[in-house]
């Protein structure tokens, strides 16, 4: 077993878009809350607790800003808390219904915040690169090319500046010597990128066994993994959409999925835990096999010490 | 391509209203994969085209300056240039290329500041935005420096609206006329400050850089 960066990146994508779709399909509090719960746990776990309490500030004015739409501009609601202004009253649904939402896009940018840290930037090339073979290579040539521009640029304004000496520009002369500046640069890297591509092509471009780079292989273990979470996903989503998802916010809140089948109710509730958890439980089985090996190195040390092995 | 962008854009925006009219409750989700779908024949197109590595390069070029620019002035929020260098780009190369020039740095500045839920509406947008570009200065419309400086307000005004839908229409149900404006209001003075920026950065640079770019289009023979 390894943790969930390890696997081939195609998994951890998928992976991605499954708890994405789940945390966007309803606005059930209930699967809003596990999802973000996890999603807190994995960022916490991913990046460090003062990381996400940053976030939460960052945050903070949106949650209000829903809130705030959200109950404003409509009367719906049965039970009346206080009335803002004239006649728009704010009701216990609509300022749950806002609170909940807000809550669900704080779980979707928590979990891009995983998604930046799981993938690195070579990783979605690779999965880019194999598909989309073109623009894989033109993402490629433009990573590599935003350090020489900015290189290049520098250089550029370093020159154009020793050749005015100690003459101060007026603000129309400004605008003209950032106009060239940018001139110059445009022309150089232009006509640099244009003989890439002259050696390119004279080194068989389009050749039919170009590969990408990639560091990963598609084994067993990936597809494996790929297969139980498409079926915890599927049969996630069979079992929610049977009935138990569905919640009323208006007139009144109320869980109507509460009256139907039981059993199926607690297995989308399960199945939808077990993929939250799902990154969580790899790491958790990497660290207790860690803790074992880490115990057997240090029982032979003792042993070493107590002189029961000997070395020669 | 032209054809296909077209439908993709035609069935996003036909998602994103019927969605909003039924009122239902995963329209955040589906908008969210409609926009990345939205952009999968525009790539697919350009793909099939299979470009010579020379026509590979103005889009690279300009993709990394428009990216290098966006790092340089990341302290300043909602200043970039983006949107003037993808302008320029469309009127130089042609709709294909001002597409992908935004959305390809709208992806790569993506992989510098962070993917969110903003990347595909980010990457459709810029990339719109050189698409039309492209078509406007085909049909000779954006000859006179004050069409392009509109169309470059114009565009980043759209630019923020655009990117505020998903929000708005994902998150704030049910929806009326009065939320509607009132959400979009709440973003003007970013737009407004986005705006200001593409057209400080369009002053200076759009009559040079359109020469130059001409200019190499003709000396390296590029399509």
């Amino acid at each position: 077993m390894q943790s969930l960066k390890d696997y081939h990146p195609i998994v951890s994508f998928l992976y991605f878009i499954c708890v994405l779709t789940c945390s966007m399909i309803t606005r059930n509090p209930i699967w809003v809350l596990l999802c973000l719960i996890f999603a807190v746990i994995y960022v916490i776990q991913l990046k460090g607790i003062k990381y996400f309490l940053f976030q939460l500030l960052y945050f903070f004015p949106m949650l209000i800003f829903i809130i705030f739409m959200n109950s404003y501009f409509n009367s719906l609601g049965l039970t009346v808390l206080f009335y803002l202004g004239k006649g728009s009253p704010v009701t216990v649904e609509n300022l749950t219904y806002g609170l909940i939402s807000g809550l669900a896009l704080f779980t979707i940018l928590l979990w891009f915040i995983c998604f930046n840290s799981l993938l690195t930037a070579d990783e979605i090339l690779a999965i880019m690169g194999k598909r989309l073979p073109t623009i894989g290579l033109s993402l490629a040539m433009i990573i590599k090319f935003i350090p020489d521009t900015i290189k290049q640029g520098r250089e550029v304004l370093l020159n154009q500046k020793a050749m005015l000496g100690e003459q101060k520009l007026t603000g129309q002369q400004k605008v003209k010597f950032a106009a060239r500046m940018l001139t110059v640069l445009l022309s150089w890297s232009m006509e640099n990128s244009l003989e890439t591509a002259d050696s390119m092509l004279a080194k068989g471009y389009p050749a039919k066994n170009r590969i990408n780079y990639s560091r990963e292989h598609f084994n067993l273990g990936d597809a494996g993994m790929i297969l139980t979470m498409l079926l915890l996903f599927i049969g996630h989503l069979m079992c929610a959409f049977s009935g138990s998802i569905k919640f009323a916010y208006y007139p009144f809140l109320n869980w109507t999925g509460l009256t139907t089948n039981r059993v199926l109710l607690i297995i989308s509730l399960i199945s939808l835990c077990l993929i939250l958890i799902f990154p969580l439980i790899l790491d958790m089985i990497n660290w207790f096999k860690w803790q074992k090996i880490l115990k057997q190195e240090q029982t032979m040390q003792q042993q070493i010490i107590d002189g029961i092995i000997v070395y020669e | 391509m032209r054809k296909w962008g077209w439908l993709a854009i035609i069935s996003l925006i036909s998602v994103m209203v019927i969605c909003t009219i039924l009122r239902i409750e995963q329209t955040a989700l589906f908008i969210f994969f409609a926009a990345v779908i939205a952009i999968i024949p525009f790539f697919i197109s350009y793909e099939q085209k299979k470009p010579k590595p020379r026509d590979l390069m103005p889009v690279v070029v300009m993709s990394a300056l428009a990216v290098a620019g966006r790092i340089l002035f990341a302290a300043l929020p909602n200043f970039k240039p983006v949107t003037a260098i993808v302008i320029i780009t469309g009127m130089a190369f042609g709709s294909e290329s001002g597409f992908m020039t935004g959305a390809l740095s709208g992806l790569v500045s993506n992989l510098f500041f962070g993917q969110g839920p903003w990347t595909p509406w980010q990457m459709l947008a810029w990339g719109i935005i050189g698409f039309v570009a492209g078509i406007l200065s085909e049909k000779n419309i954006l000859v006179k420096p004050w069409s392009i400086f509109l169309y470059g307000f114009l565009a980043s005004i759209g630019f923020g609206l655009f990117m505020d839908t998903w929000t708005i229409l994902g998150f704030v149900q049910p929806l009326n006329y009065k939320n509607i404006i009132s959400s979009y209001l709440l973003g003007v003075p970013f737009n407004i400050s986005h705006a200001v920026s593409t057209v400080v950065f369009l002053l200076p640079i759009y009559k040079t850089w359109l020469c130059q770019l001409n200019r190499i289009k003709l000396k390296f023979n590029l399509k």
